[in-house]
């Protein structure tokens, strides 16, 4: 066998031109080149550690998402848990219908609401909400006002699902971050700090030290929710008014596109559920049944443009897996499910849209109508 | 785990950087290598472990059972044609059963009788492709009598999970690595770390700063591919050639760097392959060991090209078509392997009536602009939307607004795109630096390292980890 590889081997050699098994492999450095092969590896790794060492101490230092709790300038970060907790605080008696949702909730006018439904309406909307936010925001009501018998809606993205990581900003609230796991906080703290290492941190760390130039109001971060603190998020409140209504308006349709692009890529990045939104969203479920209350689920719409360009890069087949999920969890928990991400669905246009999520009063009217409709006495 | 990843770069390679050197006896020290492998690829998913356990184990027994039977050859054949019916069998499942399931679908839908199939659901193992073929090269190489089997199954199991190849890397054949791993490099000087230090270098600054630059563009377009113009669609395609080559050439790179610090040599895969005259160079040079695979194992067992002329352009067609399937389960993979096989025919043809262009110039320009426009089909989602794309490229769709060209193109992305291409046409390759270690280059490089690093943040996985 010996002899015969040996020959064999010479002879695919010849034929492929290649003598030496190795030949085609890298070399390592001739020990006799110029220059000190040593020297030179310790110049790189110094260099490639030192600037990453520098870039991750301005961070922490700076803490521009409020991960570290530095605390030293404010958080370019909006603060949507920390403020609507302390919008709750405020309220003197508990709202019949709380909404629920991201910031495509953030428009809903809780007037308009009680006109549809005779309800007092509080909303709860947080940027960038997953359930996990839902699930804290929940339970900080339930707390404050229990037994109350509140209805929920709530406005679902299919793009909640997409992490399973915990925002900075529940984190940073010392009013809804207890409400989570622990064991999910920790591995959310540290993922936070390890987003520290990059150059988009040091960008925002950048902005935040330029706006703390502007700016005369304390930093907002930080564990403790004292009164004074609570009065400054009242004061500052971000463009929400009382009763949780987002006030402003600033949206970009070319800013949104690139987010949600950002988001889907080439179809790798969103490419399943994630477990820790839906694990929260059961909880959250089977708490609120417990006490009595069946929520509302709608699936939020989204331009016809943005979800024609998403479908085939994985919006359709989370879409998809979400539908299926929330039909699963009809047979186990109790709640109403409405699939509104076609405008059509509700009789929406597509000229009703800030930029390509977030829809005109027009639009939110129409669907908010079509909800009051559909949902019956849930709402 | 991905290589451009914090908990790779910081946590993994150093532990398993000092395992490796710090451990003495030989057994010891492989034992460890696959410990961290395996380790390395239960990250992703520890289901799928037992799988590679599995086609490692069938390639194994049957490496050593070709050796017992050395004078018994019908029994030979048997041994071979049962671990290849086993690899091939797993990667049928795993890799193309849903393929083929909603292919028959497709077929009932057009003929009215909807869909008779369910959606089978198969999850694809990272990487199977790549240790699948490795193994069948370890077998059909014994059956040859081309390469000794492993000296122990820890010897084999080390050579078909070591993880610098393991997910996407070169496909390995044991017998380059054989003699490695019998005489392992008992201590890691400073010319081997300088070398898997550099080359590790240039592959993050190819796969974070150059490929992760270009995707979200080229995802850009490409979603978009029913609005392109002809500026738009070129740009698309140049911008996806650009994009798939620094991703793939640049895991290459890591893993060539990475087998350094370990103390191993690794082939080369890539050899400027936009510098090729010809699409018959093109696949001398774009992963190469993929090429010299389906050449070795299944171009010349064929018959190659020693079987008349007509012979030789049939063993092409279907050398490239198994090549295109093998890159992915899909119809788009398909043709594109098969446009492959006619441009290869199509330049047998040329080259033998003598009617190739002369010049150099214009025959690198032709290659690259087959290669870009055929990449389209192998990156779009789908056949309809690889002819949008393509029929933009042909000027069917008409020219593009200024408004469209600032939208979707803009000069920054037109920019980078021309410097990338003159880089890839004028610049040596990593292979062909002569790196000089001193320490005003391990500056630059260290500087260009933390650049890319810190682009992580949220990293993207590399493009041939999904086949």
């Amino acid at each position: 066998m010996h002899e015969a590889v040996a020959s064999n081997r010479r002879r695919r050699a010849g034929s492929t031109g290649q003598s030496d098994p190795l030949a085609g492999h890298a070399e390592p450095l001739d020990s006799a080149s110029a220059g000190s092969p040593r020297r030179f590896v310790v110049t790189l790794l110094a260099t490639a550690l030192g600037t990453i060492a520098a870039v991750f101490f301005v961070n922490v230092l700076v803490d521009p998402y409020g991960t570290v709790g530095t605390n030293l300038l404010a958080s370019g970060v909006p603060r949507d848990p920390s403020t609507k907790a302390a919008l709750i605080k405020q309220l003197g008696s508990p709202p019949q219908l709380v909404v629920l949702g991201s910031s495509r909730s953030l428009k809903v006018q809780p007037s308009y609401l009680h006109r549809l439904t005779g309800d007092t309406v509080f909303n709860a909307g947080v940027r960038d909400a997953t359930p996990v936010e839902e699930y804290a925001l929940i339970h900080f009501i339930h707390d404050r006002f229990p037994g109350a018998g509140i209805h929920w809606l709530w406005l679902l993205d299919v793009e909640a699902f997409r992490s399973d990581t915990i925002s900075p900003e529940l984190l940073d609230s010392a009013d809804l971050a207890p409400y989570v796991s622990r064991t999910d906080r920790l591995t959310s703290r540290f993922k936070g700090i390890v987003d520290l290492l990059s150059w988009r941190a040091l960008e925002d760390s950048l902005s935040a030290i330029r706006a703390s130039g502007h700016s005369s109001q304390p930093p907002l971060s930080g564990a403790d929710m004292t009164a004074r603190r609570i009065q400054h998020l009242i004061a500052r409140s971000d463009g929400f008014a009382p009763d949780g209504f987002y006030t402003r308006v600033d949206y970009d349709w070319n800013k949104g596109m690139r987010k949600y692009e950002a988001m889907y890529g080439d179809g790798t990045l969103y490419t399943h559920l994630h477990s820790l939104p839906k694990t929260y969203l059961e909880r959250a479920l089977a708490d609120l049944n417990r006490w009595g209350e069946a929520p509302v689920i709608v699936l939020t719409p989204m331009h016809p443009e943005l979800k024609r360009e998403l479908a085939p890069v994985g919006w359709a087949a989370r879409h998809r897996e979400l539908v299926s999920y929330l039909h699963e969890l009809r047979a186990r928990f109790r709640f109403r499910f409405l699939d509104f991400t076609s405008v059509r669905s509700f009789g929406g246009t597509p000229g009703g849209f800030y930029d390509p999520v977030h829809m005109r009063e027009p639009n939110l009217h129409r669907m908010l109508s079509a909800i009051a409709r559909r949902a019956g006495d849930a709402l | 785990m991905l290589f451009n990843s914090y908990e790779f770069l910081f946590a993994f390679l150093p532990v398993v950087l000092v395992g490796w050197w710090s451990i003495r006896p030989p057994p010891a020290r492989l034992a460890f290598l696959t410990a961290s492998s395996y380790f390395f690829y239960a990250w992703w998913d520890w289901l799928f472990l037992p799988l590679m356990l599995a086609s490692t184990t069938v390639d194994y027994v049957a490496g050593r059972a070709l050796v017992a039977l050395d004078d018994d050859e019908p029994r030979r054949r048997v041994v071979l044609v049962a671990a290849l019916t086993a690899n091939l069998a797993m990667l049928g499942y795993f890799k193309y059963a849903g393929f083929f399931v909603d292919s028959l679908d497709g077929i009932g839908s057009t003929l009215g009788l909807g869909a008779p199939f369910p959606e089978l659901g198969i999850v694809l193992p990272i990487g199977i492709s790549f240790y699948t073929f490795n193994s069948m090269s370890y077998t059909i190489d014994i059956f040859r009598r081309e390469v000794q089997p492993a000296r122990s199954l820890l010897h084999y199991a080390a050579f078909v999970s070591m993880f610098p190849h393991l997910i996407a890397g070169q496909t390995l054949r044991y017998s380059t690595i054989d003699g490695q791993l019998r005489r392992l490099t008992p201590r890691l000087t400073w010319e081997l770390a300088a070398s898997g230090m550099f080359f590790l270098s240039c592959g993050l600054v190819k796969k974070l700063l150059i490929a992760d630059t270009l995707a979200p563009h080229v995802d850009r377009l490409f979603a978009r591919h029913d609005h392109l113009g002809v500026v738009a669609g070129w740009t698309a395609a140049v911008g996806y050639a650009l994009q798939l080559y620094f991703d793939f050439s640049g895991y290459s790179d890591m893993a060539v760097g990475l087998a350094f610090l370990l103390g191993f040599r690794f082939p080369q895969n890539f050899n400027s392959p936009y510098k090729s005259v010809n699409i018959s160079d093109f696949w001398r040079r774009w992963h190469m060991s993929l090429s010299f695979w389906l050449r070795d194992y299944l171009f010349i067992p064929l018959g190659g090209s020693r079987s008349g002329r007509w012979l030789t352009l049939r063993n092409l067609v279907v050398t490239m078509f198994l090549g295109g399937l093998w890159h992915g389960a899909a119809w788009t993979f398909v043709v594109w392997g098969l446009l492959h096989g006619a441009l290869l025919i199509g330049h047998n043809l040329l080259r033998r009536a003598g009617l190739t262009p002369p010049w150099t110039a214009l025959n690198r320009s032709i290659t690259f602009a087959c290669v870009a426009a055929l990449f389209v089909i192998f990156r779009a989602p789908n056949l309809h939307g690889a002819g949008d794309v393509l029929s933009a490229m042909a000027g069917l769709d008409g020219l593009d607004s200024p408004a469209a060209v600032q939208t979707l193109v803009g000069l920054p992305l037109a920019l980078g795109i021309a410097a990338l291409l003159a880089f890839v046409n004028l610049a040596p390759n990593t292979w062909e630096v002569e790196l000089r270690p001193r320490p005003v280059y391990g500056l630059a490089l260290g500087g260009a390292l933390a650049a890319a690093v810190l682009t992580i943040g949220n990293p993207s996985p590399f493009i041939y980890f999904r086949f």
